[in-house]
C-alpha cells in the first residue's frame, strides 16, 4: 500500500519522531512541519528565524545557522531556539549535532586553501574543541554517531574521515572508495556506518575497526539518501539519476543482514531523504516536492 | 621583468603561452603587441581561478591522453595547456586529472570514460584528445573538470568552459554569471576549429598556474 502526505512547501529532509506518531519534514519555505503519520494531518509548524540556513534535522532536534553565523539548536516541543552558540570565525556551510545537542560539528571553508574545507567541533557553549582538515571540494555528508563519540565526513574528493569527537584524533581516513558519498548514516546502535553516493553502492563500515564489512549492490542509479530502521535490520536508500535530478528513481529497502533488497518503490525524482518508521511498518521518501511518499513494509 | 629587455620573440611566446594570441596572429602592430603583452604580464603570476569540484570526481583514472574512441559520437576536441606556477616556473611531477560528461551530458559513474590522470614529469605541458562534453540539465554549460596537484604546490580544483557554448547566448564574457555558472570568466576558453585529415576538430588551450605552498 502506498499513500502520500501533502505539504504547503517542498520537503527536503524527513525524520520520524521516536514514538513514530509524527513525521517531521524540513521544508523549502524555511519551516519545519510535523504531520500525523497515520492521518497525514499537519500537527505543528516551526518557522526558522529569517535568514537561517543549512538546517540539519535529527530524530531529536533541529539545528540551523543564523544570518550572523550563530548555530541554533531548536526544541521540537516548544518550537523555539533552546540553545544558541556564536562561534568566532568562518561560517558553517553544513552542520550536524550530537543527539543530545551537546556539541556541533560544522563544515567550514579554509580561506587560505581555496578548495580545502575543514570540520570544526564546538561544544554547546560555543567553545571550539578542534578544527581538522576534511578534504578538497566540500562535503557530501557529515554525521555524528548516536553516542556522540565520533564525527564522520564524506568529502567530494572521495575520501571519508572519522574523528574522535572529543579531541579530533583521526580514527580512520577511508580512502579506498572511488567516488563521492552523498549520505552517511549510523545504525541506531552505532555499530554500522552506511555510506552511499555516486557509484550506486551502499558501503557498510564496522565502526569498531572502520573496515568495510559489506556492500549492497542493486540500486539502479546514484544514491542520494539513506536511513536505518530503529532496530537496525532494514536500510532504505533513495536514488538520484545521473541524467537529471528530475528523472524518476527507485527507493530500495534492504535487509542489512543478507545485503539483499526486500522492497523496491518508485519516486518521481531525486530522493532528498528517506525514513523508516520506528515500528518498521512504513518507509517514507521526500524529493523536494510538495508530497511525501509513504509505503507499507510487509513482513 | 623589465619589458625593454624582452625580445619580440619572448614577448610573443609569453602572449601565446597565456592564450592571448594564436600563432597565426603575428602581423599585428608593435603597439597592439605591447598592450597584449602588458595584459599577459598582469595575468602571468595569477593563479588559475578555482571552481567547484562537483560530485562526479572518480579516483584512480588511468593515465591516458586519448579519451576519444574512433567512431564514437561526439565532436572531437583537443585540449592542450602548460602548467606553471605563480613564479612563472615549470612545475615538475604534476598530476592533471580531468573528467567530463559524454556528448549527451552523462558522466560515467561506474567506470573511467572521459576521465584521465595525466602524469607529467618534466615538460609541464599536456595534450588530451577527447570530445566536446554535452549539456546536462542540472548544470547546462559544457565544462571539463580539473584537479591538478604537484609537490610543493596547492592542489587546484577548477573547470574549463567553452566560449562557443550556446549557454552563454553569444556573449560569454557578459553572461558568464548566468545561473551562477562560472566563477571567473578567465575559465571560458576560446574554441578554435582546425582541419584534421577527414574530420574537423575543435581545440582549446587551458593553461594552469599553480600557487606554491
Amino acid at each position: 500500500m502506498a499513500r502520500q502526505i501533502s505539504s504547503d512547501a517542498g520537503v527536503t529532509t524527513l525524520v520520524f519522531s521516536a514514538d513514530g506518531v509524527l513525521l517531521r519534514g524540513l521544508c523549502q519555505d524555511a519551516k519545519l512541519r510535523a504531520w500525523d503519520t497515520a492521518t497525514g494531518a499537519l500537527r505543528q509548524t516551526v518557522s526558522f528565524d529569517e535568514g537561517d540556513s543549512a538546517p540539519a534535522l535529527t530524530a531529536t532536534g533541529l539545528v540551523t545557522v543564523g544570518k550572523d553565523g550563530a548555530l541554533k539548536s531548536w526544541d521540537f516541543a516548544s518550537g523555539k531556539v533552546a540553545r544558541k552558540v556564536a562561534p568566532e570565525g568562518l561560517r558553517a556551510r553544513r552542520v550536524a549535532a550530537s543527539p543530545d545537542a551537546n556539541f556541533f560539528a560544522a563544515n567550514v571553508k579554509q580561506t587560505d586553501l581555496a578548495s580545502e574545507t575543514a570540520v570544526r567541533v564546538l561544544d554547546s557553549g560555543g567553545k571550539q574543541r578542534f578544527v581538522v582538515p576534511s578534504g578538497l571540494g566540500g562535503l557530501g555528508a557529515l554525521a555524528v554517531s548516536p553516542d556522540g563519540s565520533t564525527v564522520v565526513a564524506a568529502s567530494y574528493d572521495a575520501d571519508m574521515r572519522a574523528w574522535n569527537a572529543r579531541n579530533g584524533e583521526l580514527l580512520r581516513l577511508i580512502n579506498e572508495l572511488p567516488v563521492a558519498m552523498f549520505d552517511l548514516k549510523f545504525s541506531p546502535d552505532g555499530k554500522w556506518l552506511a555510506a552511499a553516493g555516486v557509484d550506486r553502492t551502499v558501503y557498510l563500515y564496522d565502526t569498531k575497526t572502520w573496515r568495510q564489512a559489506r556492500k549492497l549492490v542493486g540500486q539502479p542509479e546514484m544514491i542520494s539518501a539513506l536511513a536505518f530502521s530503529q532496530d537496525g535490520k532494514l536500510l532504505a536508500s533513495g536514488g538520484f539519476s545521473e541524467i537529471t535530478m528530475k528523472k524518476p528513481v527507485k527507493v530500495l529497502i534492504w535487509d542489512v543482514n543478507t545485503g539483499k533488497p526486500v522492497h523496491t518503490f518508485d519516486a518521481p525524482q531525486r530522493v532528498s531523504s528517506v525514513a523508516i518508521s520506528p515500528d518498521s511498518k512504513w518507509a517514507a521518501a521526500s524529493t523536494g516536492g510538495k508530497s511525501i511518499d509513504l509505503w507499507a513494509l510487509h513482513g | 621583468m623589465n619589458p625593454y629587455k624582452t625580445s619580440r620573440r619572448a614577448m610573443l611566446e609569453r602572449c601565446i603561452g597565456n592564450g592571448l594570441l594564436t600563432a597565426g596572429a603575428l602581423s599585428m602592430s608593435q603597439t597592439q603587441l605591447l598592450a597584449y603583452w602588458q595584459h599577459a604580464e598582469a595575468q602571468a603570476g595569477k593563479p588559475t581561478p578555482t571552481e567547484v569540484l562537483g560530485p562526479f570526481y572518480r579516483k584512480g583514472a588511468p593515465n591516458n591522453t586519448t579519451l576519444r574512441i574512433a567512431g564514437e559520437s561526439g565532436f572531437p576536441l583537443r585540449v592542450t595547456g602548460k602548467v606553471t606556477n605563480t613564479k612563472g616556473n615549470k612545475v615538475p611531477g604534476v598530476r592533471v586529472e580531468l573528467w567530463h560528461a559524454d556528448h549527451v551530458g552523462l558522466y560515467d559513474v561506474q567506470g573511467y570514460r572521459y576521465r584521465t590522470k595525466l602524469e607529467i614529469e618534466s615538460e609541464s605541458a599536456y595534450a588530451v584528445e577527447t570530445i566536446l562534453p554535452g549539456h546536462y540539465d542540472d548544470r547546462p554549460a559544457q565544462h571539463i573538470h580539473y584537479m591538478i596537484s604537484a609537490p610543493g604546490h596547492k592542489t587546484l580544483i577548477t573547470q574549463a568552459y567553452f566560449a562557443t557554448d550556446p549557454f552563454f547566448d553569444g556573449d560569454p564574457y557578459k553572461n558568464y554569471r548566468k545561473r551562477n555558472m562560472v566563477s571567473d570568466r578567465e575559465l571560458i576558453r576560446p574554441v578554435s576549429l582546425y582541419e584534421a585529415p577527414g574530420q574537423p576538430r575543435a581545440a582549446i588551450e587551458f593553461h594552469i598556474c599553480l600557487e606554491t605552498l
